[in-house]
C-alpha cells in the first residue's frame, strides 16, 4: 500500500512555554496548508509548561483537526523528563489523530495536571470540569475549603469564557495544575473571542474592570472570598495588548505584546 | 399563618400569639441534581420546580444540603424564581437552607447583584442576605417575638412605625415574615406578623 504524503506544518517550541509565550507560539495563525496536513509540534527544547500552555496546546490541536479533516498531529515530547511528564499529563488523553513521536504511553496517574486541558463546548462541560476538579482535589490532598473554591472558579471561568467566545470556531479550553508540597493550584481558561482582545481600546477596557472594593463580578468576589478564607488568590488577565494583575491589594493593568483571545489565570494558594 | 412555638412564653406574655396550625413544608432538594450545580439551563429547571411548588405549604424550603458548589448563573435563575414565588404567595415562607460557605457566598453575590433580599437558615438561625444590615437586626428581634404586631416590634427596636413598616415590607419580600389579619382585634383592622421557627424548618432538611 502506498504511503499517503502529508504536507507538513512545523511548530517549534523552545524554552519556557508559559503565559504569553505559550499563547503567542501556539495560537498565532499560521499559513494555510492542505486538508491532509500533518502538524508536527517539536517540543524537545521546552523547559517549562503551565496551565496556559496546556490549554493553548489543546486549542491548537482542536484548530488543526478542524481545519484539516484528514490531517493528524505529531508531538515530539520535551527532552526534560519532568517537563514532558507535565505536558503529557495536561494533554491526557490525546484525541484521535494525535500521536507522540516516540510512541510512549501517556501518564496513567496525574501529579501535576489537576484538570487536564479540556475543551468547554457548553455549560454542562463547565459543570463536569468542576465536578472532575472536586475529585481530583481530593486525590491531590487539597483541603475541602480550597477544593470548593477551585471547583466554583473553574465553573465560573469556563462559563465566562463561553460567553466571550461566541462566534469563534473553537470553544474555550480550561486546565488546572497543582504543584509543590503546599499544593499550589493554578487554573487557566483560554478563549479566542475577539470582543476584547481586538478592540483598539482593549487596554482601557481591561483597566476599567472594577477592583475588589467596588466590583460585583465573580473575579472581585473571588478575591474577597479568598481573603475571608485566608487563601492567597491572585488573578491575571491576558488579552490583546493588555495585562491585568490583580490581588487583594493590587489591580494594575499594563501594555504588552499582542496575543490573541482572552486568558484568565487564577492562583488559589494556602 | 400563625406560629405554633413557645407555649410557655405565650402563657406568661399576653402579647404573644400562639395557635396550633399544623406546619407543612414543601422542600426542593437541590442535592438530587448532584453536588456540583451549574448552567443556567439547570437553574431554569430548578426555577420551574420552585414556581410549581405547593402554594398551600407553610414554607418553601430550598435545601442545599450536600451541594458543594453552585454557579452564579444557576443561582441567578433560582433567585429570580424565589422572588416571584414570594410575590405570588406572600403568606408562605421561603427559606434557603443547608448551604455551605461557598454556596452561601455565591448566593449572596447573586442576591446583591439583583438587589434582592433572601432568607437563609444557617446555624439554627434565620438570616437575611442581600439586604441592608438593619434587616438582620429587625429579623432577630422579630424572631424573639415570633408572632407580633408592628407596634410591639417598633417598641422593641425603638423605631418609629413608618420606619418599621419599611423594614417589615422588605422582610416580607425576603420571604421570612408573613402577615395576617388579627381576628381578635376589637376595633378596626390589625395585622399580625409572624416569623417561622428555625427548629421546625430544620426538621425538613436532609
Amino acid at each position: 500500500m502506498a504511503m499517503k504524503f502529508r504536507e507538513p506544518e512545523l511548530l517549534s517550541l523552545s524554552g519556557p512555554i508559559t503565559r504569553e509565550r505559550a499563547l503567542d507560539a501556539l495560537l498565532r495563525v499560521g499559513p494555510a496548508v492542505g486538508a491532509a496536513a500533518e502538524l508536527a509540534m517539536f517540543a524537545e527544547e521546552m523547559t517549562d509548561v503551565d496551565a496556559v500552555a496546556g490549554a493553548a496546546v489543546r486549542l491548537r490541536i482542536c484548530r488543526h483537526l478542524r481545519e484539516h479533516t484528514d490531517g493528524q498531529m505529531t508531538i515530539v515530547p520535551p527532552r526534560d523528563a519532568l517537563v514532558a511528564e507535565r505536558l503529557l499529563e495536561l494533554l491526557s488523553p490525546l484525541p484521535e489523530r494525535v500521536v507522540l513521536s516516540d510512541g510512549r504511553a501517556m501518564p496513567e496517574e496525574s501529579r501535576y495536571g489537576l484538570v487536564p486541558a479540556t475543551l468547554i463546548a457548553d455549560g454542562d462541560d463547565a459543570r463536569l470540569a468542576a465536578e472532575f476538579a472536586l475529585e481530583a482535589c481530593e486525590h491531590a490532598r487539597v483541603s475541602e475549603v480550597r477544593a470548593n473554591v477551585i471547583a466554583v472558579t473553574i465553573m465560573e471561568l469556563a462559563d465566562n469564557a463561553l460567553a466571550h467566545a461566541t462566534g469563534t470556531p473553537d470553544p474555550p479550553a480550561v486546565a488546572a495544575t497543582v504543584t509543590g508540597r503546599e499544593r499550589f493550584v493554578e487554573i487557566a481558561t483560554v478563549d479566542l473571542g475577539a470582543g476584547l482582545s481586538e478592540q483598539s481600546d482593549c487596554l482601557d477596557r481591561v483597566r476599567q474592570i472594577p477592583g475588589t472594593k467596588g466590583g460585583n463580578g465573580f473575579l472581585a468576589h473571588l478575591i474577597r472570598k479568598g481573603a475571608s478564607r485566608e487563601l492567597q488568590i491572585s488573578i491575571e488577565i491576558i488579552t490583546g495588548v493588555a495585562r491585568l494583575r490583580w490581588t487583594a491589594t493590587r489591580h494594575r493593568t499594563v501594555r504588552a505584546n499582542y496575543v490573541p483571545g482572552t486568558t484568565v489565570i487564577v492562583r488559589i494558594n494556602p | 399563618m400563625i406560629n405554633t412555638r413557645r407555649p410557655t412564653s405565650a402563657a406568661a406574655d399576653p402579647l404573644v400569639y400562639v395557635s396550633a396550625v399544623s406546619l407543612k413544608h414543601h422542600v426542593v432538594r437541590l442535592r438530587d441534581r448532584g453536588p456540583v450545580l451549574g448552567t443556567r439551563a439547570l437553574g431554569a429547571e430548578i426555577a420551574s420546580e420552585v414556581r410549581a411548588s405547593d402554594p398551600s405549604a407553610t414554607a418553601l424550603i430550598l435545601d442545599f444540603t450536600g451541594v458543594r458548589v453552585a454557579s452564579s448563573p444557576l443561582l441567578d435563575e433560582i433567585v429570580c424564581a424565589v422572588r416571584s414565588s414570594i410575590a405570588d404567595h406572600p403568606d408562605r415562607y421561603v427559606v434557603s437552607a443547608g448551604l455551605n460557605a461557598d454556596v452561601l457566598d455565591t448566593l449572596e453575590l447573586v442576591a446583591e447583584r439583583r438587589g434582592i433580599a433572601l432568607a437563609v437558615l444557617q446555624d439554627d438561625r434565620l438570616h437575611v442576605i442581600g439586604g441592608k444590615a438593619h434587616l438582620e437586626e429587625t429579623l432577630a428581634a422579630a424572631q424573639e417575638l415570633a408572632t407580633f404586631t408592628a407596634p410591639q416590634l417598633a417598641e422593641r427596636l425603638a423605631l418609629k412605625l413608618p420606619n418599621l413598616h419599611q423594614r417589615l415590607l422588605q422582610l416580607q419580600a425576603a420571604g421570612v415574615i408573613t402577615r395576617a389579619d388579627d381576628s381578635s382585634a376589637e376595633r378596626g383592622r390589625r395585622l399580625l406578623f409572624d416569623t417561622p421557627d428555625p427548629g421546625e424548618l430544620a426538621k425538613s432538611l436532609c
